[in-house]
């Protein structure tokens, strides 16, 4: 956010993009310590989902997606590893659940 | 109350190729016995099950969107629960059916690859990769959950 008086020297600097107090609230990484590391940290600190479509519900036919976020053994990722906000994560638990129960994902595999 | 519903069922794999229609009827005929306006019914697709399921190894997909009052969904499942055609049912309820081109396709013939790739974000703050170092000493990482390589 560019200050409109040109008088007083502003703290802003252009490359750090203006944080909104709740924003930052969802998947924060600690400290800042990765500011300015990936392409824009306004950006990564969204987790996949409500980057692209907002807060919704993940859907539990979407295998495409599901399968990207279990290991090869088919068990979950935690949330650690897959960056998901805890909202998603939870979402993405049941939607996983679901597709096991209908056999579009495996309970366990090799 | 009137609830919109969504149903995915998963049919004997048999039956449904040799007469989807009446499988078909039977699963709508079931859905409207129970004062079920059907909204969209369609066959979503036919694949190798995630596990075998009895001595089925394939299905077939169907799914409908439709509204009935909540109060008959529970005798609805008891007549689904009978029925030997119907191996596996779903009703999710939703606040309104989405439309057709909002439906997620069901991707018939891909073999099922699990397992995301090594360089997604690791949610926090891209920190060295989970199994290329033994883990910390310090408090930093408390659970060590997946995979369960213990080194």
């Amino acid at each position: 956010m560019e200050s409109t008086t040109s008088s007083t020297t502003t703290t802003n600097r252009p490359d750090r993009p203006f944080r909104s107090r709740d924003d930052s609230r969802e998947g924060r990484s600690e400290g800042g310590r990765s500011k300015g590391r990936f392409k824009s940290f306004a950006e990564k600190r969204r987790c996949r989902f409500c980057r692209k479509h907002g807060r919704v519900t993940i859907d539990f036919k979407d295998i495409g997606t599901l399968q990207k976020l279990c290991t090869s053994q088919g068990k979950m990722y935690s949330r650690k590893r897959s960056g998901n906000c805890a909202y998603c994560q939870r979402s993405l638990k049941v939607a996983i659940k679901r597709a096991r129960f209908m056999a579009l994902l495996p309970y366990v595999s090799r | 109350m009137i609830s919109n519903y969504e149903g995915l069922f998963l049919l004997d794999n048999k039956e449904a190729k040799n007469d989807w229609d009446s499988i078909q009827g039977f699963v709508n005929g079931l859905l409207q016995k129970h004062g079920a306006e059907i909204v969209r019914s369609n066959k979503w697709g036919e694949r190798k099950l995630a596990y075998d399921i009895g001595a089925h190894k394939r299905g077939t997909y169907l799914l409908a969107y439709f509204k009935i009052d909540t109060q008959r969904l529970d005798e609805m499942k008891h007549d689904f629960n009978l029925s030997e055609k119907v191996l596996r049912y779903l009703f999710v309820r939703l606040e309104e059916i989405p439309p057709e081109t909002a439906t997620v396709a069901l991707r018939e013939d891909e073999e099922l690859v699990l397992g995301g790739p090594e360089e997604e974000s690791f949610g926090r703050g891209g920190r060295r990769p989970r199994f290329s170092s033994p883990p910390p000493s310090a408090a930093s990482d408390e659970s060590s959950d997946d995979g369960g390589d213990s080194n």
